[in-house]
């Protein structure tokens, strides 16, 4: 059992405030005579955070109590699907929000007590100005909150005529494949897209009406994993319709944007969960029947690794089955750390989160929880039908248990527990460490050349050639500097070739400034005249586009001030670099 | 998968060359052979194609003394795969006007191929192509490291790729003053 139960209502508490106290029309006034008597008394002070906090479970509670109406019914009509998938964006948010702030309150608390001992080791990790609540004061939490409230409860209001006619379509037997599909969270928050192909599977043309009762229907699921073009497509569909069913139907999926145009209908876009509906998805499934307000340590610890996980499905259904596994605040507080570990590793050395990498079917490096020193590698990921054989070890096994392998292998990710059991598989490397060499050896750079033939070469290599006799002096120059740096057995033609392809910013001047500070040579390099005019070259693209935006800034300039408005004309005629100066300076003014 | 589906078919190709005759033998610095196609080491390095051109092909191992066993094998592995992947428009164009057409995008295999090189794989590999006049090896090679400093203050360029700081305070601070250069002021 996934989803939460909503056993009772909870009593909301003392201290309504008139505001909310029509809209939340709880079941029976008489129940909450005694909350009624005592707004009366305060109605003239502020409401505390502790009221607002509670309404707004209440609240939280009847969307989820739609919400979970709505699921088990089989909803035809877009308007409605489209209200209820509005209104559980905004339960997430209400959930991410609620909880973020209460497990964060509880949090202080724990820090102040020491309650927990892996607490010191985690505080470090997790930069407190990360929390998102811990930055606003009191009163900022309290009118978020309220806000939060008042657009919920109104959303609420609003959804009488949605309950109402909810009651009219059909409950969905809850077959065991239903079943799965609801305990497992599969189609998690995704209604609106399945009674989408719900409807184009059940839609057939009129005249064809009678070939529903023969046999030789036909579905075809067709997953395209790289590009595929209209040729190839048509071929495929030939060869399909000359198969014997009648009634063919095709579900093509894809990670590229480019099939849209090779389906009948409309594309559905599955997106990657936001946030709050990600938070929403991992507490369900890390937290299981437990009571997430029960153990309000492990949800904040639970909610840190959420937002580390940063939307991977893979990553938050391994994480929740270990930790559902292992209940206990220790362990908890280990796998954050381990994943803190490996994030901020990761920012520091590729400049990103490993999650986005892996969303994105691009390697990343993660590592693993008992062996820190070796190096844990996913190169790519890719679905196996239940028929395919897929791999015994697991990807729990790799990053939080002991398997000893070496080398490049396959781990099984994901298996799904509805039919047909897709399986997702990873392919990775477990790097053994070795002894990095103190220094690494650029001896030969001075070795033999291989005789070059002549007339063959393109203008690279005069390029090459042009810059060779330099290398030498360049060579000693960083050897002084006595680092072993990647960049210093790089001969300077080489550094100036990567520099060369460093995007221009958008619409700030700063990036150079940050390139010549790196280090003497690099601000050397770019100074070149050469470097400046093929840097131009080849970005000129961006560089146009810049120039546009200048001249949109230099307009707004302009406007605000008149007295410059001459020199900013003769900028139009042409842009020179004294201008952007006086820009800069004076759009600072 | 793709790393197994690319060794499988290297080694399938490989054995196809073979029986042909039709490839060229390289040695690394530590001794080690590795074996390319003609074909695709004539096409994707300048080097290795005036080599072949002028006829200084050693049967038993061409001496590339200054590229190391590991980072050969990358460059074996680039070619293999280059020869199984379709070449585009993008790869063709860029190959002809190195020197003055704007970087093509890399492909997505290239990306992926060097995503997962370490960074010291990937510094012996953009050496490597240099050497062998690789144009467009460099070019993916150098575009993934520029890629690196996206978005990156000079203290963190520095601490990725471990580079000394050799400035001192006062000419940080002279640097911070100065304005960029425009890039289109010519």
């Amino acid at each position: 059992m996934v989803r939460t139960q909503v056993d009772q209502p909870p009593c909301p508490p003392g201290g309504f405030f008139p505001s909310t106290l029509d809209r939340l029309r709880p079941p029976s006034r008489a129940r909450f005579g005694h909350a009624f008597h005592l707004q009366l008394v305060d109605n003239f002070s502020r409401p505390s955070v502790m009221d607002i906090e509670h309404h707004l479970r209440w609240v939280l509670l009847r969307a989820q109590v739609i919400d979970e109406e709505a699921f088990g019914r089989n909803i035809t009509n877009r308007a409605m699907l489209q209200q209820l998938d509005m209104l559980r964006d905004a339960m997430y948010q209400g959930y991410f929000k609620l909880d973020g702030f209460r497990y964060q309150h509880h949090n202080k608390e724990v820090a102040k007590h020491k309650i927990v001992s892996h607490y010191s080791l985690l505080s470090k990790l997790i930069s407190v100005k990360d929390f998102r609540f811990s930055s606003g004061t009191s009163r900022k939490i309290l009118e978020e909150l309220q806000e939060l409230l008042d657009s919920l409860s109104s959303m609420i209001v609003g959804t009488n005529e949605l309950v109402m006619f909810l009651k009219s379509f059909p409950r969905l037997y809850h077959q065991p494949y239903c079943m799965h599909l609801v305990f497992e969270n599969s189609m998690f928050g995704r209604q609106m897209e399945t009674e989408h192909i719900i409807s184009f599977l059940l839609h057939t043309k009129p005249h064809h009406s009678q070939e529903l009762l023969e046999d030789g229907r036909l579905l075809v699921v067709v997953e395209v994993a790289g590009d595929l073009t209209e040729d190839a497509w048509k071929k495929c569909c030939s060869a399909l319709k000359r198969c014997a069913a009648k009634c063919i139907k095709i579900i093509i999926t894809s990670r590229c944007d480019n099939i849209s145009k090779l389906g009948t209908t409309g594309v559905i876009a599955l997106k990657y969960l936001r946030n709050e509906a990600f938070w929403y998805f991992f507490k369900t499934l890390t937290f299981g029947t437990n009571d997430p307000d029960k153990h309000p340590r492990l949800a904040f610890l639970a909610m840190e690794m959420a937002r580390m996980l940063n939307g991977n499905f893979i990553g938050a259904n391994g994480t929740a089955f270990v930790l559902r596994d292992n209940f206990d605040i220790d362990v908890w507080c280990k796998v954050l750390a381990f994943f803190c570990g490996v994030t901020h590793k990761h920012i520091s050395k590729f400049g990103g989160n490993p999650s986005d990498l892996l969303n994105q079917n691009r390697p990343a490096h993660l590592g693993r929880m008992a062996r820190d020193c070796e190096a844990f590698m996913v190169y790519d990921q890719y679905h196996r039908s239940s028929q395919e054989e897929v791999p015994n070890m697991t990807l729990q096994d790799v990053l939080y248990g002991s398997a000893k392998t070496h080398g490049k292998f396959e781990v099984l990710a994901w298996r799904s527990r509805i039919p047909p059991y897709h399986s997702h598989v990873y392919a990775c490397e477990i790097q053994e460490p070795k002894p990095r060499a103190a220094k690494r050896k650029r001896s030969m750079r001075n070795g033999v050349m291989p005789r070059l033939s002549q007339g063959s070469f393109s203008s690279f290599d005069s390029l090459m050639l042009r810059h060779r006799p330099e290398e030498p002096a360049a060579a000693a120059e960083h050897a002084e500097d006595g680092g072993t740096s990647l960049f210093s057995d790089l001969p300077e033609d080489l550094v100036a070739e990567i520099l060369l392809r460093v995007t221009p910013p958008a619409l700030q001047r700063l990036r150079h400034r940050r390139v010549a500070g790196v280090c003497r040579s690099w601000r050397r390099i770019i100074a070149d005249a050469d470097f400046r005019r093929r840097y131009a070259h080849h970005h000129r693209a961006e560089i146009t586009a810049r120039r546009d935006a200048e001249l949109a800034l230099r307009e707004e300039a302009e406007r605000r001030a008149d007295y410059t408005s001459a020199m900013y004309k003769k900028s139009y005629v042409r842009p020179s670099r004294d201008l952007v100066t006086t820009l800069s300076r004076t759009s600072f003014i | 998968m793709e790393v197994d589906k690319g060794k499988g078919e290297a080694e399938e190709t490989r054995k196809v060359a073979e029986a042909d005759r039709d490839t060229v033998t390289l040695k690394s610095s530590d001794g080690k052979l590795f074996e390319v196609s003609k074909e695709a080491a004539a096409r994707l390095s300048t080097v290795l194609a005036g080599m072949i051109a002028g006829g200084s092909i050693d049967d038993n191992g061409t001496d590339l003394k200054q590229i190391g066993s590991e980072a050969l094998e990358n460059v074996v592995d680039y070619c293999n795969k280059h020869a199984n992947s379709i070449p585009s428009a993008a790869l063709i164009s860029s190959s002809i006007s190195f020197n003055t057409a704007p970087f093509k995008e890399p492909e997505e295999w290239e990306r992926k191929f060097v995503d997962r090189l370490s960074h010291d794989a990937l510094f012996d590999l953009v050496e490597a192509a240099n050497f062998l006049g690789m144009e467009r090896l460099l070019d993916v090679t150098c575009h993934k490291i520029s890629e690196m400093m996206k978005g990156k203050s000079p203290d963190q360029i520095r601490e990725v790729f471990n580079i000394k700081n050799d400035y001192t305070k006062e000419e940080l601070e002279e640097i911070r003053q100065e304005l960029a250069w425009a890039f289109y002021d010519d």
